[in-house]
């Protein structure tokens, strides 16, 4: 039965098998040995959890027929807790392609952490993008000249003159620091930051901005710099309006998520924002008042995101703010609850909702994950409008799960 | 409706619409070859026995409607398997002789769609399970020698404790 499969179709499947049943397949059949190797010879990504961890210590045979095969070819490494070990036999491969690599050496103090930096930088010279959960000190992060993403997530134990000369010596394009927050010298390090001169996107934990009112206004002026988030404790108020005062005009869009719903006059300052082209909110809450005004006030506004909102205003006063919103192209309501009543719209009452639109230049309304959305046909009849286009289709905009604002900034003219 | 004499292996002739024959990339390059030719013309498809054409079309037929399909996903993207529609995952509720051949079929005929989700189908049948697991489920035949065999009974031992 098994041989009825020829090895382009086994190829196809492995393509949807982890890395722990690759590893039995390949002691299955001498011809399944084969098809498995030639597989890792074209593999470009793979991850090390415990399963395959489990392997490689009982069976090293099994570990090094892998790393022969696949060591050429591997783009993208994973490196779960405890695999450090094992890294010591790799020196004996090498892996010209290697670019991307997440590791996790969280549990072990600062010392094994830099020892394991500097065996990672022996094995993986040629990373360009780290995500990286350790008690590091940063030491011998600077060995990875060619690294332009350097992701840090609870990195407590960082020092600041050791992070500072890495980001003197590396030349960044992105940078995320999360959860570094038990350190205290992390406020003091973000400095080093204004040293990535062609850094384009920062990501970082909203506190961390507050302890200096110089740190901000100086990021903003890294004449890269395209996007910036933070994840919130309640601080970004302050914050946004800073980045209006530095950048006025500059900000293309602006993204929440499970942030804005605890904002005073945020409808104020995004009114600020006077080329906003893409507002998006997500597991928040606006009320009618604030959405009529931003709709109203911002003349360019072409995308407006309001996916798994928590309540949404009643359906005539939705609809109010979209008749005012001259510009919009895109009205995503994505995952939301919306009442019967929204759709219950005369057509000469679409008509008015829609007049700011054109046959040539419509709003495409994204109704994906709604509870209307298996209404196709009740749908499509009640927004039956030359000026409106219905679509089912996800929409993948915000990545973030806790609470976070995100800037987009129209690329500097300088 | 224009129509095309499909043809399986055991000669069974398929009157197909042309609009659906097309999901195969296989039998789209050759109705574009025939050109005008193609009109009424039988087009035999020697891999594939009329049962298994017969499922296929009916596949076929059931996702005539779909959006047609990203060009080739960003290959460092996670592959899940659990992502079958329920559709689907009634229709291959079949023994493991005919999943095996409707992705030899899907293959052959070059049905993206189709090969996608039976070979996530197989792959979910491998999941969770050990190198003896697998031997079962399959009923694979073990081709190393005896020695080869003793040198993975010893590096399995370990596994086989449990």
């Amino acid at each position: 039965m098994f041989d009825k499969l020829n090895d382009d179709c086994w190829l196809k499947i492995l393509k949807y098998v982890d890395l722990q049943e690759q590893l039995s397949l390949a002691q299955i059949s001498n011809r399944m040995s084969f098809v498995v190797r030639y597989h890792w010879k074209q593999l470009t990504k793979a991850c090390l959890n415990n399963e395959v961890l489990q392997v490689f210590e009982q069976q090293p045979d099994v570990m090094h027929d892998f790393l022969e095969s696949a060591s050429g070819s591997l783009q993208h490494l994973v490196l779960k807790e405890g695999t450090m070990g094992l890294l010591e036999s790799w020196k004996s491969y090498s892996f010209p392609k290697l670019a991307t690599l997440h590791c996790d050496y969280r549990f072990c103090n600062t010392e094994q952490a830099d020892k394991n930096t500097l065996l990672l930088t022996a094995l993986f010279p040629h990373v360009t993008n780290l995500l990286l959960l350790s008690s590091t000190s940063g030491r011998h992060l600077w060995n990875w000249y060619d690294m332009h993403e350097l992701d840090l997530m609870c990195c407590d134990s960082l020092d600041t003159s050791v992070f500072d000369q890495v980001l003197r010596s590396i030349s960044l394009r992105k940078l995320s620091l999360l959860l570094c927050g038990h350190s205290v010298n992390i406020s003091e390090s973000i400095f080093s930051i204004l040293h990535c001169a062609n850094l384009e996107e920062l990501i970082i934990d909203d506190h961390h901005l507050l302890s200096t009112s110089f740190f901000l206004p100086k990021l903003l002026q890294l004449p890269r710099l395209r996007r910036f988030s933070f994840n919130s404790r309640n601080f970004y108020e302050t914050l946004l309006q800073t980045v209006i005062k530095a950048r006025p005009g500059q900000v293309k869009s602006l993204l929440f998520n499970d942030a804005f719903w605890n904002s005073t006059n945020m409808s104020e300052t995004i009114q600020c924002m006077s080329n906003l082209r893409c507002l998006a909110l997500q597991y928040d809450d606006i009320v009618s008042r604030d959405l009529f005004t931003i709709c109203a006030m911002l003349p360019r506004l072409e995308e407006l995101h309001l996916m798994n909102m928590r309540s949404l205003p009643m359906p005539t006063q939705l609809w109010n703010a979209i008749a005012v919103c001259k510009s919009l192209k895109v009205l995503n309501l994505s995952g939301c609850q919306l009442d019967e009543q929204f759709l219950d719209l005369s057509p000469a009452d679409l008509d008015m909702k829609l007049c700011h639109q054109s046959e040539s230049s419509p709003i495409t309304l994204h109704v994906h994950k709604t509870n209307i959305e298996n209404s196709h046909e009740k749908i499509c009849a009640a927004f039956n409008h030359p000026n409106l286009r219905i679509s089912f289709k996800a929409v993948d905009l915000i990545v973030w799960s806790s609470r976070f604002v995100e800037i987009e900034f129209f690329p500097s003219i300088n | 409706m224009p129509i095309i004499r499909l043809e399986s292996a055991d000669k069974e002739i398929f009157d197909t619409d042309i609009e659906i024959a097309k999901c195969s990339e296989t039998i789209k390059t050759a109705l574009e070859d025939l050109g005008d030719e193609s009109d009424n013309s039988v087009l035999p498809l020697p891999n594939v026995n009329s049962a298994i054409l017969r499922k296929v079309l009916h596949w076929a037929t059931y996702h005539a409607q779909d959006e047609p399909q990203q060009p080739q996903e960003d290959e460092n993207k996670e592959k899940r398997t659990d992502d079958i529609s329920s559709w689907d995952a009634d229709f291959l509720k079949v023994d493991q002789g005919t999943l095996f051949e409707l992705i030899l079929a899907a293959n052959y005929l070059n049905i993206q769609g189709l090969l996608d989700v039976t070979c996530k189908t197989c792959a979910n049948m491998i999941k969770g399970k050990s190198l003896q697991d697998i031997r079962e489920t399959f009923g694979i035949a073990n081709d190393f020698s005896a020695a080869e065999e003793e040198q993975v009974r010893k590096e399995n031992e370990w596994c086989e404790e449990k």
